[in-house]
């Protein structure tokens, strides 16, 4: 065609034809319902929208004159020879379907035996090709058109109107313009990407561009859910969780082990080596208070608590305080809390996981076991084998899976079965679902049953923890590389054994095989010495960045992309034990420390200085 | 001090720590039980977990003098006995890098 008259110099160095960017805009003017508009660029450019053989076989089809509409075909150029005789043979099986509604039933046999066996005769062999696209056929199994032949003969025998519609394939109240349109549409997709352009393109290059910028953020953690077009997307640092709004004390200057956001992202619990959780209400701009707070401790036994768990309907609180039993805080009505203790394991508990029905729950322990339990506190089914000394929730698709680290080596995955679920008698591994109690009914019970092992291969040292994100798609683990005091020294005396290697990795396990065959992520930078610190992931989408304690007291950033660490947040004194982002708001960070205290970290871009805060200084506050 | 890391040792006879039962080494590892260290009988071993290490010091021993240096439970520090580093005479180089740990200062369990 001509090339395009442009009002301007025409600026070069671009990586496509002027002529193609003028068609895509008249497709979103067109689009748009800005006609005229598109008319009147039509003219001053000199290109069109559709090229005239297009434009010529589509007012052929939408008039139903079948035979222009064949020798416009010729015209067209389509993306391989089984294209362009693909194409013919849907004209001709509108033309004959709608002459069988119409009931002009000669002309419907002259269609079906003359055109469409000679086109069938002399059909081009089909070549599976990436780029075909498949349409939807009459006989869904074979896409030889010789079956389609005979599917199409088989409607000469339809009693009405109705049956052949429904056999053809067409909705039973749709005009016979809504299928030529249909047909139209057919055709473009089997035509060389050049003759047309499909509706939306420049929206769907916009899209695009937009996603590589937000890809390109480096500290991507916007809730917005439009972008800016005049500039370029790129997140400040203002966007991630950096200044702290809230320093909790409710332990009495004790060391705080344990950290936990409800999941509704409104309370936080804290644990502390003085035996005691307390629970803190966020309240948005009215800053934080304490509502309960809870002793744990039965007499003189020592007993930190370690561990903290939120049910997933916020009822209930679990906690572990390295002992064989397990606390259970009931919150419910929001009065006193009632607590229980669940006894079952003979060892300490290590690590405790909620079912998301919130009526189940899994705990490991160092009696090798592993149970599941009704949120009542009876054991339902266990599973016997190696000391379990962390898990986490990998996947909620039909049953739980849970990964576990066993003998602080491997990892092992679980599914879980709560009883009364509706899984059939087979399992996950497709054998019979014969383990775990004594009824021959595998599901009263529920069942916890072992997967096979894990891809990821961790090497040789020794796994202190695992995380997984919300979604199950990607694991943190730590693992102790025997390495003492790192940079800003550590407390205590250092460890007997020199070491090094990556503490902390990110290890992929979507489904995407190239993804996960992938080597993991390290996080560099990740402190622990000989203690036990948690890591958490969080921000945009739940799993962009990581956050972990450090010896040193500082909370360490990591981009997950990458592994790419971001910073270190200065605040705490002593170690910090555990990190959590809040699980509703990517702004909110929260961080417990050796020093005694929980600060809340929030991002720049939430409103000004809190309630009660003097020039932007962190708000204390105490029970 | 946090909440600290321990191993935790797969075997039929572990042998912890008496004062809060962290696992220190399995019977397999024992080298030889015919040492004596300040409070009695002591117990040469392969290798020893859950145990930090204090400043390295010469010592005279019955057996000569040796560089060692004293261990630590991780989680309660008590002493439970020491580490050879080096050893001044031939005979005794077997011990470089070995753990004694006192037989006092440990239960034997499952």
């Amino acid at each position: 065609m001509s090339p395009p008259q442009s009002a301007t110099s025409p600026s070069t160095c671009l990586p496509f034809a002027q002529e193609d960017y003028v068609r895509v805009l008249l497709r979103s003017l067109t689009d748009m319902g800005y006609k005229g508009a598109a008319r009147a660029l039509e003219q001053e450019s000199g290109c069109t929208l559709h090229v005239p053989t297009v434009r010529a076989l589509r007012e052929a089809v939408v008039g139903g004159h079948w035979d222009e509409c064949l020798t416009a075909l010729q015209g067209v150029q389509f993306k391989g020879e089984w294209s362009r005789a693909r194409a013919i043979f849907q004209v001709l099986q509108q033309k004959y379907i709608e002459l069988l509604l119409a009931a002009r039933m000669e002309e419907a046999l002259t269609v079906l035996h003359d055109e469409l066996s000679l086109l069938c005769e002399h059909a081009p062999e089909h070549v599976e090709s990436g780029n075909h696209q498949t349409e939807p056929e009459l006989e869904p199994t074979d896409s030889t058109a010789l079956m389609n032949l005979q599917a199409l003969a088989a409607l000469l025998l339809c009693p009405d109107e109705w049956s052949i519609r429904a056999k053809a394939g067409w909705s039973l109240s749709s005009s016979v313009s809504d299928e030529r349109e249909a047909l139209v549409c057919q055709l473009m997709t089997l035509m060389d990407p050049g003759m047309h352009i499909p509706a939306g393109r420049l929206e769907e290059l916009v899209s695009q561009a937009l996603a590589l910028q937000c890809s390109k953020c480096p500290y991507h953690n916007t809730t917005l859910s439009h972008l800016n077009l005049c500039e370029d997307h790129a997140c400040s640092l203002k966007e991630l969780p950096i200044r702290t709004s809230h320093i909790l004390d409710g332990h009495f200057g004790r060391e705080v082990w344990s950290l936990a956001f409800s999941h509704d992202g409104g309370c936080l619990a804290t644990g502390s080596v003085d035996g005691a959780v307390v629970v803190w209400r966020l309240q948005g701009d009215k800053g934080v208070r304490a509502v309960h707070r809870i002793e744990l401790r039965a007499g003189d036994v020592n007993a930190p608590v370690a561990l903290l768990r939120w049910s997933p309907d916020d009822t209930h609180i679990l906690a572990g305080c390295e002992q064989p039993a397990i606390s259970c805080c009931s919150l419910g009505d929001g009065g006193v809390p009632h607590i229980a203790r669940l006894e079952g394991h003979t060892d300490t508990v290590m690590c405790i996981e909620w079912l998301p029905d919130s009526d189940h729950f899994v705990s490991g322990s160092l009696d090798k076991t592993i149970l599941l339990w009704t949120a009542a506190g009876q054991v339902l089914a266990s599973w016997r084998g190696e000391r379990v000394t962390d898990m986490t929730i990998t996947g909620t698709h039909g049953y739980t899976e849970v990964t576990a680290v066993c003998r602080q080596g491997t990892l092992s995955r679980f599914a879980v079965y709560p009883p009364a679920s509706p899984t059939s008698a087979t399992n996950a591994n497709g054998n019979a679902n014969v383990n775990g109690n004594g009824s021959g009914n595998g599901n009263v019970n529920g069942v916890i049953e072992e997967l096979s092992a894990v891809a990821p291969v961790l090497g040789t040292k020794p796994i202190m923890g695992i995380r997984a994100s919300a979604d199950g798609s990607r694991l943190l683990v730590w693992q102790d590389t025997g390495s003492g005091a790192c940079h800003g020294g550590g407390s205590g005396r250092g460890s007997s054994s020199s070491g090094g290697g990556d503490a902390l990795c990110c290890w992929d396990l979507s489904d995407d095989a190239e993804a996960s065959a992938a080597a993991p992520v390290p996080l560099r930078g990740f402190c622990q010495g000989r203690y036990l610190l948690r890591a958490a992931f969080g921000g945009h989408g739940g799993s962009s960045f990581a956050a972990g304690g450090s010896i040193d007291g500082s909370v360490h950033l990591w981009r997950i992309r990458d592994g790419q660490p971001l910073l270190r947040l200065l605040g705490h004194s002593d170690t910090v034990n555990a990190v959590e982002w809040s699980p509703c708001d990517a702004h909110t960070l929260a961080s417990a420390s050796d020093d005694g205290t929980v600060r809340i970290w929030r991002a720049d871009t939430d409103g000004g200085p809190e309630e009660g805060s003097e020039n932007g200084a962190p708000v204390t506050v105490t029970l | 001090m946090g909440r600290i890391f321990k191993r935790y040792l797969e075997g039929p006879q572990i042998y912890s720590c008496l004062e809060c039962g962290t696992h220190f080494t399995t019977k397999q590892d024992i080298i030889s039980e015919n040492f004596h260290g300040r409070g009695g009988r002591a117990f040469l071993f392969n290798q020893a977990v859950n145990v930090t290490q204090g400043p390295l010091e010469k010592r005279m021993l019955i057996t000569g003098m040796h560089t060692v240096a004293d261990i630590y439970c991780v989680d309660c520090q008590s002493l439970v006995g020491w580490r050879y580093e080096r050893a001044f005479e031939e005979s005794q180089k077997y011990k470089e890098g070995k753990f004694i740990l006192e037989k006092t200062r440990m239960k034997l369990g499952p």
